[in-house]
């Protein structure tokens, strides 16, 4: 087999797959529209930035709370997007957790 | 009362999301009503018609969802909320999607897109501007059709000009609404964002009938023994004068262990009479008191900028990059519910030995605590004014991951998952002078900060101030938003 064969038998293997995948979820294909759209970038991770140097003079005459008060767009604020980095871990399916409402 | 359905992924690299957006929704679902939140993959036939209202927050791309769960919303009889990913697999099961709820997707746009226009007519509510980042490359969701029966709700606005739905909204088979959004609402989020028009969504689902009304709060913010209560007093006389009640903050303690202000160190507040009775005076005058931690600093070093209270965080290790950008690295190490109750029950003696009571109110030191902290205080308080930290683990059950937290600010009140009643904190501070990389907030940037959150239609404008600055900012932006429509209300009231 060449390698070029190789590639169309490859990719018709994927196809097909692919299709009887997309049966397989949907119990009936009619439609000609794709199945999925093509899949967005996963969500950026911050890079790591060095800390500043000790003894840097604070804002002079005024506490600067709301600067550490989730202000900024910077992926590094937990209040403008969630912090983490992605992870293969995998545990237990979590269970349903419940909450009151604030009238209750 | 109401009670929603929180599903949301949980596989993947970012499967941890999943739980993070399922918390930040369940906690908005909260102000109408009780909420139960579980992993989509958990879904069993049935579930959906047992809530009020459903949301689920597609976070993962591909996530494998029950074809319980599609064959559910499908035929749902109540309203259903769908945000981004996965939504070609309820029109894959159901190839008559587009015919029965009008409108098929086509695929992501990756346009800029930095405003958000909400809400639209037929509503008969002001459109506004919303912000959205511009640099947020996840897409949003774009439509091959959209037929005369579907609502959009809400529109992109690309840096050209051109608009496409960022929500909409049609029945379906058996009368239940399916909204979808075309994106996660819950990242990327400042004052004003786009996020609003997620909250002001739910009131369809779950509180159609809320009539409008819109209501503000104001904090005087950092407040400690050693203030000059000349300017405290000027500010309550003059916010009594215009019938603006308001919250103040007060810190017991005053400590500078690296002498960064050079105005002493160890300064309780019953050791500065004339402070206590302006805080007298403006108790009277319409003020209600909150704690804002016992020293709003940490210990003998920088976290992160000078070591001295008013300055630092106090419950949370924070640290500064040379750009000045943060990291919230987590508790810091000698945190536990009873350290934290240990610090909660000092402020109470200091607030005692100065004549006062215990606050009601809590307001974090720079809006960062643990899962203990935040449990600590339940035990002291019973409302917290503030935004709040939440890490993976708090519905999961799985230890508190501090690497992965989201933060979240509210737009009315709500019992967040810490259990407590939350109030309402939309536009942040004033904050007079640029600081490095963060511009100045003057009221001009707070006031129209307020209009857009006028699409929330039971919403809150809620902002804080330093009585250090000039009063003229304060008066400015209470004006400002008075003019908007707001009516000023007690915290006691929220």
């Amino acid at each position: 087999m060449t390698k070029r064969t190789r590639i169309r038998r490859r990719q018709f293997l994927a196809a097909s797959g692919m299709a009887l995948a997309h049966t397989a979820i949907a119990g009936r294909v009619t439609s000609a529209a794709p199945a999925e759209p093509p899949a967005p970038p996963d969500p950026p991770i911050p890079p790591r930035r060095p800390l500043t140097p000790p003894g840097l003079a604070h804002k002079p005459g005024a506490a600067p709370g709301y600067i550490i008060s989730g202000r900024g767009e910077d992926l590094l604020n937990p209040y403008f997007h969630p912090v983490g980095e992605p992870s293969n871990q995998t545990s237990g399916r979590p269970l349903p957790a419940s909450g009151n409402g604030v009238g209750e | 009362m109401t009670s929603t359905l929180v599903l949301y992924d949980t596989t993947g690299q970012w499967g941890w999301l999943g739980e993070l957006y399922a918390i930040m929704s369940a906690n908005l679902a909260s102000h109408f009503g009780s909420w139960t939140a579980m992993p989509v993959a958990s879904y069993t036939s049935g579930t959906v018609r047992q809530y009020t209202a459903t949301i689920y927050i597609g976070s993962t791309y591909g996530e494998p969802l029950p074809a319980a769960f599609l064959d559910d919303v499908y035929a749902t009889t109540t309203p259903v909320i769908w945000a981004y990913d996965n939504i070609w697999q309820l029109t894959a099961r159901y190839p008559n999607f587009s015919s029965v709820y009008g409108w098929n997707w086509s695929a992501f746009d990756f346009s800029s897109v930095a405003e958000v226009d909400y809400p639209l007519p037929p509503s008969t509510r002001a459109t506004q501007k919303l912000k959205r980042y511009a640099a947020n490359g996840a897409g949003i969701m774009n439509y091959a059709t959209i037929s005369a029966a579907v609502t959009v709700l809400a529109n992109c606005v690309r840096s050209d000009g051109s608009t496409f739905p960022w929500a909409l909204r049609s029945t379906g088979p058996n009368g239940g609404t399916l909204t979808y959004i075309g994106e996660i609402p819950l990242a990327y989020i400042t004052e004003g964002d786009r996020y609003l028009a997620f909250c002001d969504l739910l009131f369809d689902a779950l509180a159609p009938a809320t009539p409008t009304q819109h209501r503000a709060l104001v904090r005087l913010e950092d407040i400690d023994p050693t203030y000059a209560p000349t300017g405290l007093r000027s500010v309550a006389n003059w916010l009594r004068s215009q019938n603006v009640p308001f919250g103040f903050q007060i810190i017991p303690l005053y400590l500078d262990p690296l002498n960064a202000n050079g105005a002493g160190n160890n300064i309780t507040l019953q050791s500065q009479s004339a402070l206590v009775n302006a805080i007298r005076y403006v108790q009277s005058n319409g003020g209600v008191m909150m704690c804002h931690g016992y020293t709003h600093q940490y210990d003998s070093t920088t976290n992160p900028y000078s070591g001295a209270t008013g300055d630092d965080c106090e419950f949370y290790r924070i640290t500064m990059n040379a750009d000045h950008s943060l990291n919230f690295l987590g508790p810091v190490p000698e945190d536990s519910l009873t350290w934290a109750q240990g610090r909660f029950s000092a402020a109470q003696q200091l607030y005692a030995n100065a004549g006062f009571t215990m606050p009601q109110f809590i307001t974090f030191p720079s809006y960062a605590a643990s899962v203990a902290d935040y449990q600590a205080a339940n035990g002291f308080f019973s409302v917290a004014t503030e935004r709040r930290l939440y890490p993976v683990g708090l519905l999961s059950g799985q230890s508190y991951d501090y690497s992965r937290v989201a933060g979240q600010y509210m737009p009315y009140t709500v019992r967040d998952v810490y259990g407590i009643k939350v109030l309402a904190d939309t536009l942040g501070g004033i904050e007079p002078q640029p600081y490095f990389s963060n511009p100045a907030r003057l009221p001009a940037d707070i006031i129209a900060d307020a209009q857009r959150n006028l699409v929330v239609r039971d919403g809150w404008a809620s902002f804080f101030y330093h009585t250090y600055d000039n009063i003229s900012y304060l008066q400015q932006t209470v004006t400002g938003l008075k003019n908007l429509g707001y009516t000023f209300v007690s915290p006691t009231a929220a």
